[in-house]
């Protein structure tokens, strides 16, 4: 089980992005992150993962989540990072597998191969001797997936990866995700296009500055939940799509 | 002329101890350099270089090495900074403003009040010439104990500089390696004093590395580059400065200055020239 307890997180002592947020949610599945913009879906995997101040607590299967920290991969939204870091392909998703090496330790030939099988698998092993600035928004975001794979994390953590990538990068994405799964490995995505919601995900949670409902996602995408996270103009919106 | 320099390198025991401890604070400035500028943080490397002043007036007045005052000063100051950094609103450009022009402020009416004798003008342009046996020493050990920690902590430093999100929600202590950095962007300045002295340290510091940042997108080439700039800048801004009575700290700067210069127009891909074919 993955359990959030009471997690508020508050920036600046003064906006309370998130409060008191509760969720149960049973592991090995794929779930969904959704919510209005700046509802506090980013701020929900900061806080779980320990990255802003917060109060209330996480636990994986009863361990405390800060446990087990190096079993996570994280995915945060690409425009965080520096593209013109001197870094290539291969080395930078060989840095997936630095977190769990222990402090003597140096990638090596087992490290490479892994990063190697990740890249195969997002189909980037053709490029992994360019230079990440190389890439197309797609390709580095594929990039970024094999660095989490190469991880072989338990839980995995996805903020908006869809976003400004092509289909067909978003395509192998979502085949990857299900490998995952398949594995055993958990996984949330942060996720604004409600149209796919069906198709990619087992599960939901459904943000707005709280958790207002999650569980399957017949359960939580119901008309009653979307309007008491989005507003009443948001139905409209789903019908015309699905 | 570049006969005399070596043969007067040779010569005189004073021009080889100068250039090595030279060539190892090149080399040494080089590699951290690298970090220092793939993180960004060059104006806290002008900072921490500017805020040992202070150690080394008390290290002189207490009558102890100059290195461990100044250590322990330039690692308070980067305390001090990220203190101000958390538990205010103040931009951390402006933190690091006022932390390193009070350490610096400071470090100036000490040396004024206590009437040692250290020269001002040497600490802030340094003067390699003046290198003891014991400083040199000093230069080499802890010059080789920073590229140790490097080495050791290679994968780390890669990891937090590049994605330290990442890196901390994975579990890895980001803040201790922040610190680890600052505690030997320290010793590299203090290292450099006699050399450039604290003004100039960061030039040695970003220039180095900017020149090779671009001119490779290889990180370990990138280090290794940047020692070497370091290094040969050094050599030639020491001839420069043995040949025209020049200042060592400052012709040091404007050979890396203009190898910079030189890789900005000319850098396959990067440089100015190939931008604009």
């Amino acid at each position: 089980m993955f359990k959030v307890n009471d997690l508020s997180v508050t920036y600046n002592n003064k906006v309370r992005a998130l409060k008191n947020a509760n969720a149960e949610l049973p592991l090995g599945k794929i779930y969904g992150i959704i919510g209005p913009n700046g509802a506090g879906k980013s701020t929900f995997i900061k806080g779980v993962l320990n990255l802003v101040k917060h109060t209330g607590s996480v636990t994986v299967e009863d361990t405390p989540i800060k446990k087990m920290q190096c079993n996570i991969s994280y995915v945060a939204q690409r425009s965080d990072l520096d593209l013109t870091f001197p870094i290539s392909v291969l080395q930078c998703v060989v840095l997936g597998t630095v977190p769990t090496l222990g402090l003597f330790r140096r990638p090596g030939k087992k490290e490479y191969k892994v990063a190697e099988q990740a890249l195969r698998k997002v189909g980037m092993l053709d490029f992994k001797n360019n230079q990440i600035g190389e890439l197309s928004g797609g390709q580095f975001q594929r990039v970024l997936i094999a660095r989490a794979l190469a991880q072989q994390s338990t839980l995995v953590f996805l903020d908006e990866p869809f976003v400004g990538i092509d289909v067909h990068s978003e395509e192998i994405i979502i085949k990857v995700i299900r490998d995952l799964r398949k594995e055993g490995v958990t996984i949330f995505v942060i996720h604004h296009d409600l149209s796919k919601v069906h198709e990619y995900f087992d599960g939901l949670i459904l943000i707005n500055k709280t958790i207002l409902a999650f569980g399957e996602v017949d359960e939580v995408f119901t008309e009653e939940n979307l309007t008491s996270a989005y507003g009443s103009n948001i139905i409209v919106k789903v019908g015309e799509k699905s | 002329m570049i006969s005399l320099f070596i043969e007067e390198v040779i010569q005189y025991g004073f021009f080889q101890k100068a250039l090595l401890t030279g060539v190892a604070v090149g080399i040494v400035c080089g590699v951290i350099g690298c970090f220092i500028v793939l993180r960004g943080l060059a104006l806290m490397g002008d900072a921490i270089s500017h805020a040992i002043l202070p150690g080394v007036a008390i290290s002189y007045m207490l009558g102890i090495n100059f290195f461990v005052g100044a250590a322990i000063v330039g690692l308070l100051a980067a305390l001090g900074i990220g203190f101000i950094n958390r538990n205010s609103i103040v931009k951390n450009d402006a933190a690091i403003g006022i932390v390193f022009s009070l350490f610096f402020a400071v470090g100036v009416l000490l040396i004024a009040k206590a009437k040692t004798a250290i020269d001002l003008t040497q600490i802030l342009f340094g003067n390699v010439l003046t290198v003891s046996d014991t400083d040199r020493t000093m230069t080499l050990i802890i010059g080789g104990l920073v590229l140790l920690l490097v080495y050791v902590f290679y994968k780390e430093l890669v990891l937090t500089s590049f994605d330290p999100v990442m890196a901390e929600a994975s579990g890895m202590k980001v803040g201790i390696i922040h610190y680890l950095l600052m505690l030997m962007l320290t010793l590299v300045t203090v290292v450099s004093l006699q050399t450039v002295g604290v003004i100039l340290v960061v030039s040695l510091l970003i220039t180095p590395a900017s020149t090779a940042y671009l001119l490779t997108h290889r990180m370990s080439t990138m280090i290794f580059l940047s020692a070497a700039i370091g290094a040969i800048s050094a050599i030639v801004g020491l001839f420069f400065s043995f040949s025209f009575n020049l200042s060592s700290g400052p012709s040091i700067v404007v050979v890396a200055t203009a190898i910079f210069i030189l890789a900005f127009i000319f850098a396959p891909r990067r440089g100015l020239i190939a931008k604009y074919l």
